[in-house]
């Protein structure tokens, strides 16, 4: 998906930097990466992964109903992706 | 307070007013500085008993007063107290269109206005009804800065505004910095203050830069500052090494929670000075001020009257006050009674530690963060000890997954690296603060913003 890469690359950096905030060095993200507990994100990073996404993206796809269900970051950047 | 109460405390406030006006009339002592006028009280004693006779068809009547900060408006001011009426201050920053809305939405008789600077008296007065009621004693009306949410309409009378005011507390010529925007509480007790001791009131305009407003202090040789912490904080970063070299004897702080590093700040930088720090509102009035250069007050103001009349309690955290020194009522919302005799909640949330009660913050400005409530004056204070911070405001941003997150705005010293200082202030709050509470989005700014009242601005972004 060619098409889809520079979503990636700017959602893929908001993930870095959310890590790095938290004092945790960022792991590989690729777009079948499951985000899930496992990648030491609480509830909250997630929250302000949106927030920055949104600061980048000019929208928040999770402020609309219904919330959207997103199990990887395929998952998520598809959701930036068709509304940009 | 009975009605026939209130008849005579009211109608003692005019001719309170006639007789501080008469009691400054051979005074030789300068009463206004600006960059641009010097004014002498015997001067000014003088312009307002003929602005006086020259408008007494408009004794009792409701009128506008578009406040600028020159020797005239308060000297029109006066001249409609000593002729009963009653005067809403209206901000010289409204514009004529708004100034004419509220003046009907109030239904006063006329709007003055003084007319800007320079040497000329131009007062213009446009009447805006034909026969208005003259049912007015000698009123003040004040909009307040509403902090947060829309500005309230406060009444006053002339008793309830002069009584905090101290007399003779001090020997020797005062010369005060207005820092408040004269047409709001804080900046009318300033001038009360200064009317009431022959003192001298410097004023700045609203519009000089901080390097501007210290260069007028010098000039005007000034002993007493009152402002908000925020504006302290805003001197102290950019004129440090210049403020030491001012004579000033008397520092009061008010209308925001003071914290201790900028206690220490000032006592450093004047140490000879008097520390005040003042709690005040424009609906209570003054309720109390400590001496004793700590952050807070002493528990022990809890338990009895405070000098100026004010007794105090904290119920679920929060700080109540019943206060002599009480607004009549807030014009143009529900009939309210007085609240001098009873306990009016503050909206301000004190912790006691031990013999001291220390202020959290505002109940309005919690930050709800997925249900857990973060006060913005503790997060403030952890990003404040982050050496090369100055300054700091802490604020909720929206988030659609946990309803608010914590942003934070913060002001670096010259020549350092923001980005280095953004990692310390991260590293600061990971360590001392739990995740819900620490700043999620920083920003470095050149200066917080502050509200027209010279408070932080805690609206959501």
């Amino acid at each position: 998906m060619p098409m889809m890469q520079p979503t990636l690359e700017k959602v893929v950096l908001e993930f870095q930097t959310v890590f790095r905030n938290k004092g945790l060095t960022p792991p590989a993200l690729l777009p079948e990466t499951v985000l899930d507990g496992s990648l030491g994100l609480e509830s909250l990073d997630f929250a302000e992964l949106v927030v920055r996404l949104e600061q980048v993206f000019g929208q928040d796809p999770f402020s609309r109903s219904p919330i959207p269900e997103v199990r990887t970051l395929a998952d998520l950047c598809a959701l930036y992706h068709t509304a940009a | 307070m009975t009605p026939a109460n209130r008849e005579s405390r009211v109608q003692v406030s005019s001719k309170r007013v006639e007789a501080i006006v008469e009691r400054v009339a051979a005074c030789p002592d300068p009463a206004f500085l600006t960059s641009r006028e010097s004014v002498l009280w015997r001067d000014w004693s003088s312009d307002v008993r003929q602005l006086r006779d020259e408008n007494r068809f408009l004794a009792g009547c409701a009128l506008g007063l578009v406040f600028r900060p020159t020797s005239a408006s308060y000297a029109v001011l006066a001249a409609l107290a000593c002729l009963d009426c009653h005067v809403h201050l209206l901000d010289e920053g409204l514009g004529p269109d708004r100034v004419l809305s509220t003046s009907r939405d109030f239904g006063l008789a006329g709007v003055l206005d003084p007319g800007g600077g320079g040497p000329e008296r131009g007062l213009a007065l446009r009447m805006l009804l034909e026969s208005p009621l003259r049912n007015s004693r000698g009123e003040v009306t004040i909009f307040t800065s509403g902090s947060t949410g829309a500005p309230k309409a406060v009444h006053h009378d002339w008793e309830t505004l002069t009584r905090p005011v101290r007399q003779g507390c001090q020997q020797g010529a005062q010369t005060w910095l207005l820092t408040y925007r004269p047409h709001l509480y804080a900046g009318l007790q300033v001038f009360l203050h200064c009317l009431l001791n022959r003192g001298a009131l410097v004023i700045p305009e609203s519009s000089m830069s901080v390097e501007a407003v210290i260069r007028l202090m010098s000039r005007h040789r000034v002993s007493h500052v009152s402002a908000t912490p925020s504006y302290w904080r805003r001197l102290v970063t950019l004129g440090g090494a210049d403020l030491r070299a001012l004579g000033i004897k008397q520092i009061t702080l008010g209308g925001e929670p003071c914290d201790q590093p900028l206690l220490d700040a000032l006592h450093d930088l004047f140490p000879g000075a008097r520390l005040v720090h003042i709690y005040a509102t424009s609906e209570l009035g003054r309720c109390f001020s400590v001496r004793d250069g700590r952050a807070g007050f002493p528990a022990a103001y809890l338990s009895c009257q405070t000098e100026e009349g004010v007794a105090l309690r904290i119920e679920d955290g929060e700080l109540l006050v019943r206060s002599e020194n009480a607004m009549l009522d807030i014009a143009g919302g529900e009939a309210e009674p007085r609240p001098d005799a009873q306990w009016v909640p503050t909206g301000d949330l004190v912790e006691q530690v031990g013999d001291r009660c220390y202020f959290v913050g505002r109940r309005s400005d919690l930050i709800n963060v997925g249900g857990n409530k973060v006060h913005p004056h503790r997060v403030e204070a952890v990003v404040q000890t982050v050496s090369g911070v100055t300054d700091t405001r802490v604020y909720a941003r929206r988030s659609s997954l946990v309803g608010q997150m914590i942003a934070c705005e913060f002001v670096i010293a010259t020549g350092l690296d923001p980005e280095q200082v953004k990692q310390q202030i991260i590293e600061e709050c990971r360590e001392r603060l739990a995740p819900h509470e620490r700043p999620r989005f920083l920003d470095p700014v050149p200066a917080i913003e502050l509200s027209e009242a010279g408070k932080k601005v805690r609206r959501p972004g």
